[in-house]
């Protein structure tokens, strides 16, 4: 029966949501750590990435809500515990929200490298909205191929028409998006829901054999190596060139890290891990309530309120600030004089408060 | 012509009109040297930044804050513009102009790789049809040796490398009109919660003045800031919004910075370095740090044969006073091409010999009369660029025979412009002994009702308002400093009657309370029929060297071309016999369009 | 009594927070305290802030966020005072500007200018700095609730 095949497609496509959202509050937190004048470099390659990912988030939803299915965003299990365990075929390591250091762009390295790398995510290792991101010891690239080949399948069995019954205003366009490689494809058909996945693939992972991502060829944009080279650049402080070859180092010309300008944040920033009262634990209370908010508005813009996309964002420049404040706040009795850092920790709705500062989800407000 | 040079065109200037030109004639094909004044600057972003951190720490936020001055190529800066003193205008002595009035001129540029489009607010208003022939029609100012019709072409690309967010259904006004199908490359700049608000109050409303009544309404304003891309542009193909030049994925939408002027931190408004990168990557040169100082032709044909030019090294201590070191070579082409500025075309053209007595005659600005108060609630002061909105209805009708016409620009940043605010009010604040959350409620009530209106006052060309120079008035590198005569006539006086009436009926009419008070010792008052008025300048300067129908009433020809001089052309705001309501920026980008026509064709003659 | 010196820059941010009518919290996130007070020092000498943060370490308050009618009379009396007034305005101006204003009159840095107090005061953010992204000024203004 369709709805049962869909279920689990809609299954698949959840877990890609929470899978691209996993990746950013760790690359926030290191973004936030560092600034655009002494780590231009990094600044720029780390925000890129990010707004790539914000992408891939929304893309998925776009194929999510293009099959009919519902995208859960606003939900206790939507944010991993940090540090998440990302648990792969040939190794075990832990994605946590740290500074910007020679570990943490090890670690993105991790999350991004191509092919090979098998992914076995069980049990509760990554507490997403299902408990679990099971990718059947398969790489990313090879769970997106997974959800291609189940598109191509129930098309075949049922024609477009059936599978492709979404809601068409559900689609975020193009024009919402900005900042970063790539474009929001609006999800109607086989063909659309295919190159969504591709542009999410080789973004990640880059095209095939080469370390440049897709974006050349699909939107003709400049050329832009892909998140695991582009990672790579900062870590040997070498950008790539054009004829280097993904599994040899970059011989480009040489980039300025500045590897000791970075806020000392403690590691995995917790509200509850601050004292009561103190402005660290206001701060990280205040950034999480933010977070949260946010969270609201993007499942209510994924979910039929796209105008909602403005707000949304705004809430994410706010996100930046509070982070910033919180970066020169010490922890209390902290013997390494380590900061405190945004702790992406998810508030119910019932707790949520309201700030003279924060946008609100009001609609109205947008006419 | 046997000798063989290097370069088909040599163009004074980086700004946008030279960056146009360049632009254009290299991807023809030919090859293009700039020479630029301003201090050497790389396409990386991190450049652009220093500019940034430049002016956060200025404690003077004036437009030229973050552009630091350069004793070489000096620039004119607002504050150059002092007091009144016992009813005489008062001048910083050591300004780059030396200004004999009777009036201020009060506006300035920059010189710096980029120009002033590096400032400017980015209002893209195409001119009314009329304004081209006004002398016909009004018998007031000069008519355009073109028409509207002429330049629509030429306003659509202009549009395009500008990256113009419109929407075109709201913009066809007053004898404004398009192609079929037109549509702007990006979706109009969303518009201020004020601006909103005052659509809201204004429903309907109508202005009364000597006995005639008006009818006006608020739209929004074209701007070169980049917003969410329309797709059907181009028939269908859509437009990329361009981002910063060395960072290409920041600046694709504007982030609401509120510093337009003086410096869009992300780029998402346009500049000319976009188009200059874009040049440079064809093959155009640019010559850094290279002031021009005398335009060599022959005296018999009046064919330019070489550009003198002042390169220096030393930029490190700029306001030294020191004596600069510097080295002087000629350069030579085919054509010759000056887009260095309305007042420094016309000062290299004086200062060169040129014989035509319209060099330097019809300097010409917009007189902005300033007009503040409260709204009826608060509206958020301070948020989004300069303008998004204003109110075109007065820019056009038969009353221009008797009095200027006016556009009036609806300011987002409260009263920032006219009374420096919020620093003011937090200054009156902490001197009633406020302190705590008392203060804060101080600033936040006062100001976040606030808004400006600024009236552009259309100002006609007039020989006695002029740019000229005189051997006793010299910069460090030994160049002449603009000597500017400027005054503003009855006429223009009467649109500001017109204007400060508006206001005053504006702020009834949407039940907001007039706060408009001005200082008459401040450069700009004036008492006129009993009313006080003040007007600062909208760095608008044009008129410098206008075209025209023969060498009697202008400098240069419907071509961009010089009457006396063939092969060479001049680009930017001196071309302009009149300015009408608009700000000019977008009609020079679409004239430099036409100009690089006429200049391609004109090469292609001699390479036959 | 003797302000010690490892007092003395908590004595200064709890001030900080009784004259700009922040929070100890926005004034730690600012990052500046520490570089306010050496300014403060550096342009006026230590004597007549070590006088004043003594004026008001006498001044006994509960909380510097939410002063009682008491405690704001006995701040305000310092406020007024002619010996205090005019280095009271230069820490206010500080906060809320990153600016030092005196025989000298320079902002101490970037962040000073963007972190200065007057746009947060507003509900809107520094011009040319912090922005609040596309579309967002369009929204209703913030509302404050004090």
């Amino acid at each position: 029966m369709l709805a049962t095949y869909k279920k689990e497609v809609f299954k698949n496509l959840q877990t890609a949501i929470e899978l691209e959202h996993s990746t950013i509050p760790p690359y926030l937190a290191a973004f936030f750590t560092i600034d655009q004048d002494s780590n231009a470099f990094s600044w720029e390659a780390i925000r890129s990435v990010v707004m790539e990912e914000m992408l891939h988030m929304t893309l998925a939803c776009n194929i999510l809500n293009a099959i009919g299915g519902t995208p859960y965003i606003d939900h206790p299990k939507f944010i991993p515990e940090y540090p998440a365990k990302f648990n792969f075929a040939d190794r075990k390591f832990d994605v946590g929200i740290l500074k910007f250091s020679k570990d943490s762009i090890e670690t993105f390295m991790e999350i991004e490298k191509p092919s090979e790398i098998k992914l076995n995510l069980e049990g509760e290792e990554i507490k997403g909205l299902m408990r679990q991101i099971d990718l059947d010891e398969r790489t990313i690239g090879e769970f997106y191929e997974t959800v291609k080949e189940q598109l191509k399948c129930l098309v075949k069995e049922y024609g477009e028409k059936e599978v492709f019954n979404g809601d068409r205003r559900l689609q975020i366009s193009p024009k919402e998006y900005y900042g970063g490689g790539g474009e929001i494809i609006e999800v109607h058909n086989l063909e659309t829901a295919l190159f969504a996945i591709d542009v999410i693939v080789d973004q990640g992972e880059g095209a095939p054999d080469t370390i440049f991502d897709g974006d050349t060829t699909f939107f003709g944009q400049d050329q832009e190596v892909a998140h695991f080279f582009r990672f790579k650049e900062i870590h040997v402080e070498r950008k790539y060139k054009e004829g280097d070859k993904p599994r040899e180092p970059p011989t480009g010309a040489a980039v300025a890290v500045d590897w000791k300008a970075t806020k000392n944040m403690i590691d995995d920033p917790k509200a509850a891990n601050f004292p009561k009262g103190s402005p660290a634990r206001i701060k990280a209370e205040e950034f999480n309530q933010l977070y949260s908010h946010f969270l609201r508005l993007l499942h209510r813009t994924f979910n039929g309120e796209s105008q909602l996309i403005v707000k949304a964002v705004g809430m994410m420049y706010q996100m930046k600030y509070i982070a910033a404040e919180l970066l020169n706040i010490q922890v209390p009795d902290n013997k390494e004089g380590k900061v405190a850092g945004p702790p992406f920790e998810y508030i119910p709705p019932a707790e949520r408060k309201q700030y003279d500062w924060l946008i609100t989800e009001l609609v109205e407000e947008l006419v | 012509m046997s000798e063989q040079k290097k370069y088909d065109v040599v163009i004074v200037g980086a700004g946008i009109t030279g960056a146009i030109v360049a632009n254009q004639l290299a991807e023809k094909g030919h090859k293009v040297l700039i020479l630029e004044a301003g201090v050497k600057k790389s396409f990386n972003f991190e450049d652009y930044r220093a500019y940034l951190h430049h002016y956060y720490k200025n404690t003077i936020k004036i437009p030229n804050s973050p552009y630091p001055q350069n004793s070489n190529a000096p620039q004119p800066l607002v504050t150059d513009v002092e007091g009144i003193k016992d009813g005489i205008q008062q001048f910083n002595k050591d300004g780059y102009f030396k200004q004999f009035g009777p009036a201020p001129f009060q506006s300035t540029y920059t010189r710096a790789k980029g120009g002033t489009t590096l400032h400017w607010l980015g209002t893209c208003l195409r001119m009314l049809p009329s304004d081209f022939k006004e002398k016909d029609l009004y018998n007031s100012g000069k008519n355009w040796p073109i028409n509207y019709y002429d330049l629509m072409p030429y306003y659509r690309m202009a549009e395009q490398e500008i990256g113009v967010s419109a929407d075109v259904d709201e913009q066809g006004f007053l004898g404004i009109e398009f192609e079929e199908g037109y549509v702007y490359p990006m979706n109009k700049i969303p518009q201020s919660y004020l601006d909103k608000k005052l659509t809201e109050w204004t429903d309907g409303a109508q202005f009364t003045y000597e006995n005639k009544t008006y009818n006006y309404s608020v739209v929004s304003t074209p701007q070169g800031r980049n917003s969410s891309p329309n797709p059907n542009y181009n028939n269908g193909e859509g437009y990329q919004p361009v981002g910063a030049v060395g960072n290409p994925d920041l600046g694709q939408r504007c982030e609401g910075n509120s510093a337009c002027v003086p410096i869009c931190p992300v780029q998402a408004k346009y500049n000319a370095l976009k188009t200059l990168k874009k040049a440079v990557d064809k093959g155009v040169v640019i010559k850094e740090q290279c002031v021009a100082s005398e335009i060599l032709y022959d005296k018999k044909t009046g064919e330019v044969n070489g550009v003198r030019y002042k390169k220096y090294e030393n930029f490190e201590d700029l306001t030294s006073g020191k004596e600069c070191n510097y080295t002087e070579e000629v350069i030579t082409a085919e054509r010759y091409v000056l887009a260095a500025h309305a007042v420094e075309n016309a000062k290299l053209m004086l200062a060169s010999g040129f014989q035509n007595k319209n060099i330097g005659q019809n300097l010409m600005d917009h007189p902005v009369l300033l007009t503040w108060g409260w709204a009826k609630e608060k509206i958020g002061a301070f948020r989004g660029p300069g303008s998004t909105s204003g109110i075109p209805s007065l820019r056009d009708g038969l009353f221009r025979r008797e009095r200027s016409a006016f556009r009036i620009e609806i300011g987002n940043w409260g009263w920032n412009w006219p009374t420096g605010a919020p620093t003011t009010e937090l200054q009156e604040g902490v001197s009633k002994h406020l302190f705590g959350k008392k203060l804060r409620k101080y600033m936040l009530d006062t100001v976040q009702k606030e808004f400006r209106l600024g009236f552009l006052i259309e100002q006609q060309a007039l020989a006695n308002n002029r740019v000229s120079i005189d051997n006793r008035y010299r910069d460090a590198l030994g160049n002449y400093r603009p000597i500017i005569n400027y005054n503003i006539t009855d006429h223009e006086k009467e649109g500001m009657l017109a204007a400060k009436q508006f206001s005053k009926q504006f702020f009834k009419t949407i039940g907001g309370e007039d706060k408009t008070e001005y200082d008459p010792d401040k450069g700009g008052f004036i008492e006129y029929k009993g009313e006080e008025l003040w007007w600062q300048g909208a760095g608008h300067l044009a008129g410098t060297h206008i075209m025209g129908t023969d060498k009697s009433n202008s400098v240069v020809d419907k071509y961009q071309r010089c009457h006396e001089h063939k092969n060479l052309f001049l680009v930017g705001c001196g071309n302009m016999p009149t300015m009408g309501t608009s700000n000019p920026t977008l009609t020079i980008a679409a004239l430099s369009f036409w100009a690089a026509e006429n200049i391609d064709k004109d090469l292609n003659s001699l390479k036959k | 009594m003797k302000i010690r010196a490892s007092e003395r820059l908590q004595i200064f941010e709890q001030l900080s927070v009784v004259l700009t009518g922040f929070s100890i919290s926005e004034i730690l996130g600012t990052g500046l305290s520490k570089v306010y007070l050496e300014t403060i020092d550096n342009n006026l000498g230590k004597a007549i802030p070590d006088k004043l943060f003594n004026e008001f370490t006498n001044i006994p308050i509960k909380n510097e966020e939410e002063l009682t009618v008491s405690e704001s009379d006995s701040i305000e009396v310092l406020v007024e005072s002619a010996e205090y007034q005019s280095i009271i305005k230069q820490i206010i101006l500080l906060w809320y500007l990153g600016q030092w204003i005196g025989k000298e009159n320079y902002i101490i840095s970037s962040q000073s200018y963007l972190e200065g107090f007057v746009w947060k005061a507003i509900g809107a953010h520094p011009m040319g700095g912090k922005q609040p992204g596309f579309g967002t000024w369009g929204f209703p203004p913030l509302t404050f609730s004090q």
